[in-house]
């Protein structure tokens, strides 16, 4: 294990955030809040002490390896979520430290999971620091310091693989760092493209930024209470619906049909089921939500609108479904373990291991029926190697077992049977909002501090897809 | 730049490591899933799985963007229709394939222009056979570098205790060298490499690097107490077809050659095929057979089967009983400078070989030439001094020379001869310079020069 060097890149992507912390900075010049000094100490600190490590293991030589790749990008969120908690504890407006964490990792993560009862009362830069750490969660610390920084055209894709989300990364371009460029510059086109049609919109351009890129990350903080409902604007909802979807959508898709092949969408099974998992969810809701909206128009709005929220982990609210019956909630529920595509920025299991566990799950069957068979499973066209299928079987027992472990845990601090579950499962799956307790209406500012910690580590957890994070919690990853 | 690389064996894989690592856009092909997914883990370029052979995968590796083509997979008729199919549906420059089998060599023709277009053909056995017949040259030499198309050799020796040259000031050793041009260009130890100054000592189990011209070699050698006899009596050990090459280039030479080969009938096919070698049917390399075949005569002996076990181990037999020029056939790349430690003279590794030739062959250019030094991380470069340059119209010893190079020759228009440099040489416009350096220096030199060596 080579740590000098990992320190040493963690080092590096610190002054990277703390550089992106100066935005909020000018942010807060411009309004003249009361964030002044937490953000500017927040901004010395994070780059002193990225600093001191490029200082302290300046010498180190080597290349980041298989191990030290997982190890590194770990330790760049951990630390990125202390330093990025340092403005809103010095504020003030966070009681605690630990709260200060629960919201940066919330953020960092793009969960959307909040402990602020009023939203509204934080100054102008501390929301957009809090906006855009889920904008730069979204696409990727790593991977946006990989299309920034040279330093980390090393090592092979296992830096790209341990923080994208998905069972496999399409490469855009030979290059790493070229992969990165595209992917980045795919996501800051479309965020621009939100802002412009949000502006457009009865919404000011502050607002704007800031749900353009809470949007796009799908992570669902916003800087208003009352969420994007507060605005009861029919063309806001429409626009965040399908830039909801677009974000949880690969962006390798999104980059192709930009440059003009806009057919590989339909081309793309995932994409196929991905959409067709949305229309049945909706269609369900819908149904089972009838007697609740006076029209059909109404219903379309308000359902697709949630539906969207929930499947691609946004987590926005215009509806306070905790309102509505049992059934569209445990859809809700279910939805929220699926998550979005591979290669988009959202959370949950992925649309693309949920597909391959169902091909695998009636392979068996297949194969009890005919004990000779011989099937490929097959995405589309192409066919599954082994490896992916194992890993994806590996990665859905973690699922389960953090999901069972940690509801339990959150049974025992003493938290109601529909809260505890939801909560963890909103946190894993980066979504926000749960049912119960911790429902759109509501927040996360009840729960005891070793049940935020917990969720902290479901959040993270779950951004990092499991492994990256479980690799070097393990024994075997610090043995020889 | 996108460089096509088809196939991710171990010429497949170095020659995308280095690619990648010069700034190129790498593409590979590879048909093996666990290839596809090791280099896809170790290196920065795009991996695409299939074959070689298919269209589908060629274009999913960006095909119609490729600038230069490698076919280096495991079968030639998949390299020859990767290039027919990148010729046909693409316009690629430069297309380089590597072909194993003999019975193309007598349709040469196909890979003309006007047919397949492959610029550049490498065949790793008869790279290897060349480079043996190459060392042969220089009797006991571990690697000959050749620039200046062959006129400017760099002979690596290993120093032993006996040399009168080891444990003492280079400088008193040059003082010495009366009449001789006697020029050390580096030295390596333990895998370090040194441009030694007059300070410095070689000591025994270094590997030096000495400049060698072509036709007259004889003084420099026996005044570093090396062999000095050119090879006349070769034993071969191993009728593979490596083994086959090298006994007819040797017995075009006039070589008295001994072929050693197991198998019966591939002694028969030896023996027809062959005109002066005398091919011997032996199980194995014994004592008993060594010395009843005189290996005390012998001037070299080399193993070419395709058992590197048996090459490596019947090679130390011989250099204990006859103390020959010894060079094995070894084809793990991990026990190349294991070997040459426990006393076998050079080691050859087709697929090093192969791969420096095609890093040779991509790098022409705007430079020569310029060689890496197969194990090491140095090279050697062959550029013309540019007018415009640092490099000329002044004494070598004002020149702003970084540490870790060195100039190893010089060699002008019209004179047959290789300069051998001193501190008070002048370099003139439109010399052809060798240039010894450690890849770390590279970017100070090219400043030097006022040349980006981009290799293209």
């Amino acid at each position: 294990m080579n740590i000098r060097v990992v320190l040493n890149f963690v080092g590096r992507v610190l002054i990277f955030i703390g550089i992106f912390m100066c935005l909020p900075v000018l942010a807060s010049l411009y309004y003249k809040g009361d964030d002044l000094f937490a953000l500017l100490t927040g901004v010395l600190v994070c780059t002193a002490s990225g600093i001191v490590l490029v200082f302290l293991f300046h010498g180190a030589k080597g290349d980041l390896r298989h191990r030290e790749g997982f190890l590194f990008v770990t330790l760049s969120w951990v630390a990125a979520g202390f330093m990025g908690a340092i403005p809103f504890k010095v504020s003030g407006y966070f009681t605690t430290y630990m709260d200060a964490l629960f919201e940066t990792i919330s953020g960092f993560t793009t969960t959307g999971a909040s402990i602020l009862i009023d939203i509204e009362m934080l100054p102008h830069g501390l929301l957009l620091w809090r906006s855009l750490i889920q904008w730069l969660g979204g696409m990727g610390i790593i991977v946006l310091s990989i299309a920034v920084l040279p330093f980390l055209g090393v090592g092979g894709m296992q830096i790209f693989n341990a923080e994208a989300p998905g069972p496999t990364v399409d490469k855009l371009a030979p290059r790493m760092s070229a992969t990165a460029k595209l992917l980045w510059g795919t996501y800051l086109g479309i965020t621009m493209l939100e802002i412009a049609l949000l502006w457009a919109g009865p919404m000011n351009l502050f607002d704007a930024t800031c749900h353009a890129f809470t949007t796009m990350a799908t992570g669902g903080f916003s800087p208003c209470n009352a969420s994007i409902g507060g605005y009861g604007s029919a063309y806001i909802d429409t626009v965040i619906t399908i830039f909801m979807l677009i974000a949880g959508a690969n962006f390798a898709l999104h980059y192709a049909a930009i440059r003009g092949d806009v057919g590989r969408y339909i081309k793309n099974a995932e994409f196929r089921w991905y959409i067709g998992i949305f229309i049945i969810g909706c269609v369900i809701i819908m149904w089972s939500t009838r007697h609740i909206f006076s029209s059909l128009g109404e219903s379309i709005r308000y359902v697709t609108f949630q539906v969207a929220s929930i499947l691609t982990t946004t987590g926005f609210a215009t509806y306070d479904y905790v309102k509505w019956p049992v059934a569209p909630q445990i859809i809700l529920l279910l939805l929220m373990f699926v998550g979005g595509c591979a290669g988009s920025t959202g959370g949950g299991m992925k649309v693309m291991r949920i597909v391959l566990l169902i091909k695998y799950a009636r392979r068996e069957i297949l194969k009890l029926v005919h004990p000779n068979a011989v099937v490929t499973i097959k995405l589309g066209r192409n066919p599954v190697s082994a490896d992916i299928l194992r890993s994806v079987v590996g990665f859905s027992i973690f699922y389960m077992l953090i999901f069972v472990v940690a509801s339990v845990a959150m049974g025992l601090l003493g938290l109601d049977f529909e809260t505890s579950l939801s909560s963890v499962v909103a946190c894993m799956s980066n979504i926000g909002p749960g049912l119960a307790h911790v429902g759109p209406a509501t927040n996360y500012a009840q729960v005891p501090y070793i049940g935020k910690a917990i969720l902290t580590f479901c959040m993270l957890v779950g951004r990092l897809e499991i492994y990256t994070v479980l690799v070097v919690l393990s024994p075997a990853f610090w043995r020889a | 730049m996108n460089v096509l690389v088809i196939g991710a064996g171990d010429v497949g894989f170095m020659i995308a490591k280095r690619l990648s690592e010069e700034g190129m856009n790498v593409f590979v092909v590879e048909k093996d899933e666990a290839k596809a997914s090791k280099i896809s883990q170790m290196l920065d370029v795009k991996v695409v799985l299939g074959s070689g052979a298919s269209l589908k995968t060629l274009k999913e590796a960006g095909l119609e963007h490729t600038e230069m083509l490698i076919a280096v997979a495991d079968l030639d008729e998949v390299n020859l229709v990767a290039s027919f199919i990148a010729g046909v549906f693409a316009n690629i420059p430069t297309k380089i394939v590597r072909i194993r089998g003999q019975e193309y060599n007598v349709a040469k023709k196909i890979f003309q222009k006007d047919y397949l277009d492959i610029d550049f053909i490498i065949n790793p056995e008869q790279e290897a056979a060349s480079t043996i017949d190459l060392l042969l040259e220089i009797p006991g030499s571990l690697d000959v570098i050749q620039v200046a198309d062959g006129r400017v050799q760099l002979g690596g020796f290993k120093m032993g205790n006996g040399s009168p040259v080891v444990n003492r000031p280079l400088k008193d050793v040059t003082a010495e060298a009366v009449g001789i041009n006697f020029l050390i260009a580096s030295i390596l130890r333990h895998d370090k490499l040194l441009i030694p100054k007059g300070k410095d000592h070689i000591l025994p189990g270094d590997r030096v690097y000495v400049v060698l011209d072509k036709d007259n070699n004889k003084d420099i050698l026996s005044f570093m107490g090396l062999r000095e006899k050119p090879a006349h009596n070769v034993m071969i050990y191993g009728g593979s077809i490596t083994g086959e090459m090298l006994a007819r280039r040797l017995e075009r030479k006039g070589i008295n050659v001994k072929l050693i080969e197991p198998d019966e009938n591939r002694c028969t096919i030896l023996s027809e095929t062959l005109s002066r070698t005398t091919v011997l049917n032996s199980p194995t390399v014994d004592k008993e057979m060594l010395s009843s075949e005189r290996i005390s005569d012998m001037d070299a002996f080399i193993t070419t089967s395709d058992d590197e076990e048996a090459n490596i181990l019947s090679a130390l037999l011989a250099k204990r009983m006859g103390n020959p020029h010894v060079i094995a056939l070894v084809n793990n790349m991990d026990y190349v400078s294991l070997v040459s430690d426990i006393g076998v003279d050079a080691v050859i590794n087709p697929r090093l070989v192969a791969i420096s030739r095609i890093l040779q062959f991509i790098r022409k250019g705007k430079i020569f030439s310029i060689t890496s030094l197969s194990d090491i991380d140095a090279e050697v470069i062959e550029v013309e001094a540019m007018e415009t340059s640092d490099l000329v119209d002044r004494p070598i010893k004002d020149i702003n020379w970084p540490n870790g190079a060195i100039i190893a020759g010089i060699i002008r228009k019209g004179q047959g001869g290789v300069i051998f440099p001193s501190g008070s040489t002048v370099i003139d416009p439109g010399d052809r310079v060798v240039i010894f350096a450690n890849k770390t220096v590279i970017p100070k030199i090219e400043k030097i020069l006022s040349v980006k060596l981009d290799y293209f």
